[in-house]
């Protein structure tokens, strides 16, 4: 569904990030890891063809079978960002934006609303959250409104970029759920950005370790973590912070 | 040592912390709650930034509120806080350097002071003539705690030190800080959502929710084998590398009621009619004090259970 | 602090603009004096002679309009100086103390706010004397509330931040607190809205002077030759229209560096 072959982004001649290839498929989630710097968001950008103006991007990225896939963003390509209250409209109702959401995409009347309601039942939030404000909802209520509102529209895959980090552990479990039930039920494909190793082993299926805009390390999620190759994924591993067995 | 007696705070008439008695150990206490738990209304009473409705934060058996002016001070140069780095805890306007000498007692030599204190916390005392923008995340953290030790205090207050740092930076702060426990004799109160930060720095650990202590004891028997609901949903709810995937309860974030019975009754797996009618109190059940009207059959389950 | 490359263009003409007209304003009486009249030469138009023409008693127009550049600077200067030291003093104290204090300081700057400037200054210049002290202390009367309360909100912002709460912590007095940390990072957008507040300031003393309030003769100030030329308006043009935009222009040089600033000290727009 993504494929990236011999990525580059630079900013004058340093290089920001470079990933020689990542692909993901069908139902697959793949999980990009690494620090500040370490090129993992400005990836996710490239995909999305949001990066600066100054940034020089050289390689390709294909999604769906197309060259520049941010023509395919809000449709088959959601973006879900770390705090989503932000992009929500503050002065439109939730149950309004989701309407005009799939108004722009020709979706109205019933199929708009048999649609709104199967996706709110994904990702488990009551209809009664459509007649809210964003400032009336949750961290993770609106975490799980980005997801539903990516589904109503149609995304076949998600974008995330540490979509829990700003949340409660216990809030990030249920948004964790959510996510995993969408990949593993409803076939959704994920791509996650993320600084939390123990996060992404407990979601994804393949990972890619990136430091200081290189691509470390690349491989299964199960065979990663049991036997990690690169010094690099080694370190990051026994720099999680680990809770005591029971 | 610092302890809190029943303190409760308010906000206007909103009591944010009900009730909080707390004693500060030498091994260490972690405060553990989520966003809106009271926990950090709390530290800031135990700083003395701000002042309980009813109770008391006491240092050396000595009330606060009542303190003289030497008192105070000696209080002051006790007990330091660490703020997180994301929370502007350095004056953007200010050199590193500067921030530091606003701690030192003695006047003398000053520039050797501030060096001797950079480097204590891993830092190039050139550092000292930067401002807080031309360092790293990680050199920050540690010009923070630099700063509060200049004082020479014996208690650190830690507000969430780490959750701004990546995971890397992160292990070496916590490195540090046990170097400096070590070291001077240090005792930590770590304010934090992160379980496992806890269990590294802490030999107790007290929960928060809703603005009550729900849970306290010694850290490992909270962490393995959690009495209260909140304790083990906090628990569950931890990725863990290899580990199983992280447990939620889909009631996170229902509203805590606190008008009659168990402040957590909403979020609770196990709530029965008695929780909607009567708030537990806090009482001692296999070794920790727990505020939870199940708290026997929970610690019961947990013995032969050790996932429940 | 600011980096010339944030400015935008139009803020960079506003600088050009102001650093031309206070040069003139401050070098051009080191050469030439006040022009005095001339009766024989009254109102002769723009020309080689006299490049904005001559006015009613026939001095020159832009003798006197370099000559107003001075008295009107010199009000801005002062009605700000003085606007924002009681401004953001009183803000400082409301927003860093909080509780009674603050609501006292701010019902106070309430009741001021709740005449029109102009108003207030008019009533007072009417009490007074009229001359350029008067329009000073009395546009500084009308000024200062709003710097107390833009202070004010910053200030109780910056009392939140981690760095107070340390420096308490560590026994550093409350005066140092508060010129050491509070004053230094609340004081940022007051600058701007002074310089965005200084063109205001000079159509304020303009009208003040226009209403024969201000300036008095033989002073050059631009409302009074405004006034004065008024009656000219359709036939001797330059005698108002060019004073006029000398006004229009400093105005708009100061509300474009004003903008400029603004943008330049964004915190948004600061590199991490």
């Amino acid at each position: 569904m993504i494929e990236i072959r011999d990525l580059e982004v630079r900013i004058g001649d340093r290089v920001i990030a470079a990933v020689p290839h990542l692909d993901v498929g069908p139902g697959q989630c793949v999980a990009i890891v690494g620090e500040s710097g370490s090129g993992k968001t400005t990836t996710l950008l490239a995909i999305l063809g949001l990066l600066d103006e100054a940034a020089t991007v050289t390689g390709s990225i294909e999604a769906f079978g197309v060259r520049s896939p941010s023509t395919l963003r809000g449709s088959k390509i959601a973006l879900v960002m770390q705090s989503p209250q932000g992009a929500l409209t503050p002065t439109m109702r939730l149950g309004t934006l989701l309407r005009r959401a799939l108004a722009l995409h020709g979706v109205r009347g019933r199929a708009a609303a048999d649609r709104t309601r199967q996706a709110l039942r994904d990702v488990l939030l009551e209809d009664e959250i459509l007649r809210r404000y964003p400032h009336q909802v949750s961290g993770g209520q609106a975490q799980r409104f980005a997801l539903a509102l990516a589904l109503a529209l149609g995304a076949e895959v998600i974008l995330a970029d540490e979509p829990t980090s700003a949340l409660d552990v216990t809030v990030q479990a249920e948004v964790v759920a959510v996510l995993r039930r969408l990949h593993e039920e409803r076939g959704l494909a994920v791509l996650l950005v993320s600084h939390d190793l123990a996060l992404v082993s407990s979601i994804a299926d393949h990972v890619v370790v990136m430091k200081d805009g290189q691509v470390v390390e690349s491989g299964p999620a199960a065979e990663m973590f049991a036997h990690p190759a690169a010094g690099y994924t080694r370190e990051l591993i026994a720099a999680t912070p680990e809770l005591p067995d029971a | 040592m610092l302890e809190a007696r029943g303190v409760t705070i308010a906000y206007g008439k909103t009591p944010v912390v009900h009730d909080v008695t707390l004693t500060m150990e030498p091994g260490g206490v972690g405060l553990i709650g989520e966003s809106g738990s009271g926990k950090t209304t709390l530290a800031r009473a135990l700083l003395g930034l701000l002042t309980p409705v009813s109770g008391a934060i006491a240092y050396g058996s000595r009330d606060l509120a009542a303190m003289d002016r030497a008192e105070r001070a000696r209080f002051r140069d006790a007990v330091q806080p660490v703020f997180q780095d994301g929370s502007e805890a350095l004056d953007p306007r200010m050199r590193i350097g500067q921030s530091i000498a606003e701690g030192l007692r003695a006047r003398t030599e000053p520039g050797k002071q501030i060096a001797d204190l950079l480097t204590s916390v891993g830092l190039d005392p050139a550092l000292a003539d930067r401002r807080p923008h031309q360092l790293s995340g990680g050199q920050r953290q540690r010009a923070i705690i630099a700063r509060a030790l200049a004082v020479r205090p014996g208690t650190l207050i830690l507000d969430e030190p780490t959750s701004a740092l990546d995971v890397t930076v992160q292990a070496r702060i916590l490195e540090l800080l046990e170097h400096l426990a070590d070291e001077r004799g240090l005792s930590y109160l770590l304010i934090t959502h992160n379980l496992a930060l806890v269990h590294r720095l802490c030999r107790t650990s007290y929960v928060m929710f809703a603005g009550r202590i729900v849970e306290s004891g010694p850290s490992r028997t909270l962490l393995t084998r959690p009495a209260h609901p909140y304790t083990a949903a906090l628990r569950d709810a931890v990725p863990r590398i290899g580990g199983p995937p992280p447990r939620a309860t889909g009631r996170a974030e229902a509203a805590p009621r606190i008008s009659t019975g168990c402040p957590y009754q909403r979020r609770c797996p196990l709530a029965v009619d008695r929780c909607r009618a009567e708030r537990p109190e806090l009482r001692e059940v296999a070794g920790r004090m727990v505020a939870c009207h199940r708290a026997e059959e929970t610690t019961q389950v947990s013995e032969d259970q050790p996932s429940a | 602090m600011i980096r010339t490359s944030r400015f935008d263009l139009l803020a960079r003409i506003g600088a050009a603009v102001l650093a031309a007209i206070i040069l003139a304003a401050v070098v051009m009486p080191l050469f030439v004096p006040p022009d005095d009249p001339h009766p024989v030469d009254a109102l002769l138009p723009p020309g080689a002679g006299h490049l904005f023409g001559t006015d009613q008693v026939g001095r020159d127009v832009f003798n006197r309009v370099l000559y107003g550049a001075r008295t009107s600077l010199t009000i801005a200067l002062a009605v700000l100086v003085l606007a924002a030291l009681v401004g953001v003093t009183l803000g400082v104290l409301a927003g860093y103390s909080g509780g009674w204090i603050r609501d006292v300081i701010m019902r106070v700057t309430d009741v001021f706010l709740a005449f029109p400037a102009l108003l207030l200054a008019l009533a007072l210049a009417a009490v007074l004397q009229p001359s350029v002290t008067t329009v000073i202390v009395a546009i500084a009367a009308t000024w200062w509330p709003w710097y107390t309360r833009l202070t004010a909100s910053v200030a109780a912002s910056v009392a939140r931040r981690g760095y107070v709460d340390a420096a308490r912590c560590l026994g550093v007095r409350t005066p140092a607190i508060v010129f050491r940390h509070v004053l230094p990072n609340s004081i940022t957008p007051v600058l701007v809205q002074l310089s965005l507040d200084a063109g205001g300031v000079i159509l304020t003393a303009a009208a003040l002077s226009y209403l024969g309030l201000g300036a008095q003769e033989p002073a050059a100030e631009w409302g009074l030759m405004i006034e004065q030329g008024e009656s000219l308006f359709t036939t001797k043009w330059w005698v108002v229209t060019l004073p006029g935009l000398a006004i229009l222009l400093t105005a708009f040089a100061f509300n474009s560096l004003g903008e400029g600033l603004r943008a330049a000290l964004d915190p948004r727009r600061l590199t991490r």
